[in-house]
């Protein structure tokens, strides 16, 4: 091989390591795990699982759960994002909004999550709880960062603003807006993942009809370890390919985020 | 006619105007001078609305002024041309009287440091007020930005809309070869022993 040869197999070899070596470790610590517990009813190898993953591929009630539980999971993710946009511009805007708001949110944000799934299937019924319960643990998060970033708007663009007679709604749109762009694309990021955590255990907990965390709670129902860790497994890509996906979309949709 | 009368302004323990007192007639072209700390953007901010003194009274304060901060305030997320169309239909026009013809496409962040206070002069020069107020127009500015800029503010001067024109400078020159009056108000303060 001569020296431009060696040069490419290094070059292809240092982009595959990254990837393969975690997968090899991880993968390799799986089988021993596996092999030194030796019940399949507590640990899944491995194979059993790929084989599971293989049968949930051509199930159509799969493919439903799995489309149903991140339709959920937008839609909690929006009504999040809405109203915690919506609640921060009051309490930004008023002080008695402020005032009369800001503590409820307060104990939101440290409100358990579990008390949240309770409470919602106490109040609504099937696929409505996780809804309600993962959209709550978004909006204080959005909240308290679009908060943050009103509060911290540059006082020096403001009265900019002030004396070039802006007004009150092309300084929200001009300077208070954009200002704003990073601090709310963080809180997005930031809270996409909880929401969909706390979708998945909401499921589990009001087991609706297609739901992931139905198929979660099926599989402990019948001991299905392998089933229950193809679906845990399946969950985790889910939640990595969404947050890389939201992050995507910030990227192409708000470049401008943080320029400055 | 805009008249400072008996006016004090402080920040925390320092006294910046003491008992002060100016006129500013209708027309008045001015350069403020005087030392750095002596109080000139305090007036500026006075004169713009931004401020309120703390005892006395400016009369005759017009409605609205167009100001050229010290430090530019540029919108950073928008364009140079975008950061002129919010005052102007005509943000090609601006950009081309202070030079920066072809760089309406660019972010502040990408302008250097004597283009962001040429865009910032423009953005106060095409925003129609009775009371322009620049803040060092000619801070960090070459020879020629220097000549151009000159140029763009003695256009303003002949402008029948333009009631005042207050300029902080350092430099007498700067007043003598734009014609306009040079006006240390805050040193003869000092001298009084205010």
């Amino acid at each position: 091989m001569d020296r431009t040869g060696i040069e490419r197999a290094r070059s292809v070899l240092n982009r595959i390591v990254p990837y393969c070596a975690p997968l090899l470790f991880w993968g390799a610590l799986w089988v021993a795990a596996y092999r030194a517990i030796g019940k399949d009813l507590l640990f899944a190898s491995p194979a059993q699982v790929a084989r599971q993953i293989a049968e949930i591929a051509v199930r159509p009630d799969a493919w439903r759960a799995i489309g149903l539980s991140i339709l959920r999971m937008l839609a909690a993710f929006t009504i999040g994002v809405t109203g915690g946009c919506l609640i921060a511009a009051a309490t930004s805007a008023s002080r008695w909004a402020d005032i009369l708001l800001r503590p409820a949110l307060t104990a939101v944000r440290s409100t358990p999550v579990a008390s949240f799934i309770i409470l919602a299937l106490v109040w609504l019924r099937g696929a409505v709880a996780p809804v309600l319960a993962s959209s709550l643990i978004v909006l204080p998060i959005v909240w308290a960062n679009v908060t943050e970033g009103v509060s911290s708007a540059d006082k020096d663009l403001l009265e900019m603003a002030r004396v070039f007679r802006f007004g009150r709604w092309r300084t929200i749109r001009h300077v208070i807006l954009p200002s704003l762009r990073g601090t709310f694309v963080a809180a997005c990021n930031a809270s996409i993942g909880l929401c969909w955590k706390a979708m998945i255990a909401a499921e589990v907990l009001s087991v609706p009809r297609d739901a992931m965390g139905t198929q979660l709670y099926n599989a402990k129902v019948y001991l299905r370890t392998d089933s229950l860790f193809a679906w845990t497994l399946l969950i985790i890509l889910l939640s990595a390919a969404l947050e890389r996906l939201f992050l995507r979309l910030t990227r192409r949709f708000a470049p401008e985020a943080g320029r400055g | 006619m805009i008249a400072f009368i008996g006016v004090s302004k402080r920040f925390g323990e320092k006294i910046v105007l003491d008992n002060f007192n100016w006129t500013l007639p209708r027309g008045a072209r001015v350069c403020i001078g005087g030392s750095s700390g002596a109080g000139k953007t305090t007036l500026l901010r006075l004169l713009a609305r931004l401020d309120r003194p703390d005892a006395g009274a400016i009369e005759g304060l017009p409605a609205s002024a167009s100001y050229q901060f010290q430090e530019n305030r540029l919108l950073p997320w928008y364009t140079a041309r975008r950061n002129l169309r919010l005052v102007t239909d005509e943000p090609d026009e601006w950009l081309d009287r202070v030079g920066l013809r072809g760089e309406g496409g660019s972010y502040p962040g990408e302008l250097s440091g004597g283009m962001r206070r040429r865009l910032s002069l423009a953005r106060a020069l095409a925003s129609p007020a009775p009371l322009l107020l620049l803040d060092e127009p000619f801070m960090e500015l070459d020879s020629d930005s220097k000549t151009r800029v000159m140029d763009a503010v003695r256009g303003q001067s002949g402008a029948m809309d333009r009631e005042w024109i207050i300029l902080v400078t350092h430099n007498q020159l700067d007043a003598d070869a734009l014609g306009f009056e040079y006006q240390t108000p805050l040193t003869r303060r000092a001298e009084s022993g205010l």
